[in-house]
């Protein structure tokens, strides 16, 4: 079974872990909320708007095949953006911060 | 040289290299944290690739192309959706998950709430759910192998089991890794090369090889949705299982506890995702040619629940049945698919034994040493192994892998994804809560499985419900609020230690406070048990 934790919790790590959350937060947000919206529409398509999807475009494909397409892309772009805002806005932080208590 | 020679060549020629580079990473397991997470060594790059290996498993290559062949569009539902799911494990878990983890997720839920009974209760749902996988896996194993070298379906899996076993006995977590770096580099290179061939077929004309394969064929429309799951509401749970199941599957996620820190971890799920993605429109794009090249051994194809159409497209590219060409490119492709396999169950059953081993024997009795839990874990291997080639052999081989996969991600979704998104988000949730929501969620999955249209041995299921996650999933949830609300509020202050700790991990708490963590040595979370 798990020890209690080895470290004491202290005003430091308590402002930077909240700094981290409210930064984290909002890059949640940011990019969350829209890939949330994104993932309901396609989800209530497939389920229940099965005739929007078949409308045809053209090449032979329907309006599902190219829906299908974005959303396969999807997870790719906001990883990747996600991945660019935590190096910029997180990890920048959590080194100044370690940078500046090896300082002390 | 017959296509059943070639593949069986190739086949021997793999696992003997694999095996070899298994042995030689295996030596250099000498912990439990070596075994079940290779010591937290492992780079991003190389984390990404074993991810891909076991998030891609037989299901992918064989499974979802057979239903792209079989169904159309539907298929497709089978690729998008777990590639999305990605996106909250990226915003929500991972980086989390590392910072608080050991070795297993159990761990990470059993951080905040110090709890034998929520132990025992995760090690079994772990159990079940790397179970049903280990056994869609299974199947692909047995269909396959049977159709390379004749031999029987059961022998088949008696053979991919002992294998398997070998595989994680020999190498732990460093083996698996191994094995499935290379699996998936394979896997990677046969998609490639299969997109090449069909492209080479159709003279570069892709809109022509689209138009025949979506042409509408013995009263089904490939084109449409609808043709495999009839009901929007089976539709609806199978989007739901491979939305949350990810997030719970528990060998998925103790890949983020064999890298270094949160950082590493944030990177392979990007290099992961980026992989995952090229993967699928390659698969989507081989379904699209399997549906215009094989439309006429529909029938044929179908009766192995469309696990065959991969390898019948290799042999047609290559040249078609009788010919060298296709002789090569059959064994080619259902050597790597055999391999593959085979790496996705030897990762699977690492993270199997964790759960017996960690949460459930050294409970009752501490391990001592560390080469004594490692024992224990090759043991168990070999026991889970064991049982599991007995349960394959008495399904058969008449289930779709991508189906059966599909059960599994809706339990993971149902049992352990509810728990673990409380366990980071609500203050007031309780050990009583997790316990309930893992038990009511498990329960109520594998009960609508057992009594649902996939499993159901008889014509008339009592549920008609295909996946069970519609209805599993809010009774898991249901489960962690009511287990919470009945029971008595649980100290506030685990709860922030948990928060500051999943945000900041060991490391950097250590640097900010000046504090020197008890067994740190280059892997943060070393010292949290």
């Amino acid at each position: 079974m798990a020890a209690r934790s080895p470290y004491p919790v202290d005003a430091n790590a308590l402002r930077l872990a909240g700094e981290l959350r409210k930064r984290r937060r909002y890059l949640v947000a940011k990019l969350g909320l829209p890939s949330l919206a994104c993932y309901l529409a396609y989800l209530s398509l497939v389920t229940f708007g099965q005739s929007f999807l078949r409308i045809g475009v053209p090449g032979g494909l329907s309006v599902g095949w190219v829906l299908t397409a974005v959303m396969l892309l999807l997870p790719l772009v906001v990883c990747a953006l996600f991945a660019r805002g935590a190096r910029r806005s997180l990890d920048r932080l959590r080194e100044s911060e370690a940078g500046e208590a090896s300082g002390r | 040289m017959s296509a059943r020679t070639a593949a069986l060549v190739l086949f021997t020629v793999l696992v003997v290299v694999s095996m070899t580079l298994t042995w030689l990473a295996g030596r250099r397991t000498r912990t439990a944290g070596d075994f079940w997470a290779a010591g937290g060594a492992i780079s991003p790059a190389r984390n990404a690739v074993a991810t891909l290996g076991d998030f891609m498993s037989g299901s992918a290559l064989l499974g979802v192309i057979g239903l792209m062949f079989l169904y159309g569009y539907d298929a497709l539902f089978y690729l998008t959706i777990p590639l999305l799911a990605w996106i909250p494990v990226m915003l929500l878990i991972a980086e989390r998950l590392r910072n608080l983890g050991q070795y297993t997720l159990t761990d990470v839920l059993v951080r905040r709430f110090r709890s034998r009974s929520l132990r025992s209760v995760l090690a079994i749902s772990t159990l079940v759910i790397s179970g049903i996988y280990l056994l869609a896996q299974m199947v692909v194993i047995g269909n396959l192998f049977a159709l390379l070298s004749g031999i029987d379906y059961t022998v088949a899996i008696v053979l991919a089991g002992v294998i398997m076993v070998l595989y994680v006995a020999i190498g732990g977590m460093h083996g698996a890794t191994v094995i499935q770096s290379v699996k998936a580099v394979l896997l990677l290179a046969v998609l490639a090369g299969m997109t090449v061939l069909l492209v080479i077929k159709f003279g570069g004309d892709i809109g022509g090889m689209v138009a025949k394969a979506v042409a509408p064929a013995g009263g089904t429309d490939p084109l449409q949705p609808g043709n495999l799951l009839k009901d929007p509401w089976n539709m609806l749970s199978v989007g739901l299982a491979a939305t949350f199941g990810v997030a719970g599957l528990p060998h998925l996620m103790m890949r983020f506890f064999t890298v270094r820190d949160a950082v590493h971890a944030r990177r392979s799920v990007t290099m992961t995702v980026a992989m995952i993605t090229v993967a699928s429109i390659l698969i989507a794009f081989i379904g699209l040619g399997a549906s215009a090249l094989l439309r006429p051994e529909t029938r044929e194809l179908a009766a192995s629940g469309g696990n065959l159409v991969t390898p019948r497209l290799a042999e047609v590219l290559g040249g078609g049945s009788g010919t060298f060409g296709g002789a090569v490119t059959l064994g080619i492709v259902s050597a790597i698919a055999f391999a593959t396999v085979v790496a996705v169950v030897s990762g699977l059953l690492v993270n199997a034994s964790s759960a017996v081993v960690r949460d459930l024997w050294n409970q009752f009795d501490r391990p001592g040493p560390p080469d004594r839990e490692v024992a224990r874990g090759r043991l168990t291997s070999v026991v889970i192994g064991a049982v599991v080639v007995v349960i394959a052999a008495v399904l058969g081989p008449r289930y779709n892998a991508a189906v059966l996969v599909t059960l599994a991600f809706g339990i993971a979704a149902s049992a352990n994804f509810p728990v673990l998104l409380f366990a980071l988000t609500w203050r007031r949730f309780t050990t009583s809560g997790a316990v309930t929501g893992v038990l009511s969620g498990l329960g109520a999955s594998v009960m609508l499985m057992i009594l649902g249209p996939t499993l159901w041995p008889g014509a008339d299921p009592p549920v008609n419900l295909a996946d069970p996650t519609l209805i599993a999933l809010p009774v898991g949830v249901l489960g962690c609020v009511i287990g919470t609300l009945l029971s008595r509020r649980s100290a506030r202050e685990e709860f922030d230690e948990v928060q500051i700790e999943s945000e900041l991990g060991r490391a950097t708490i250590a640097n900010v406070t000046g504090e020197r963590i008890a067994g740190e040595s280059g892997t943060p979370n070393t010292a949290a048990n």
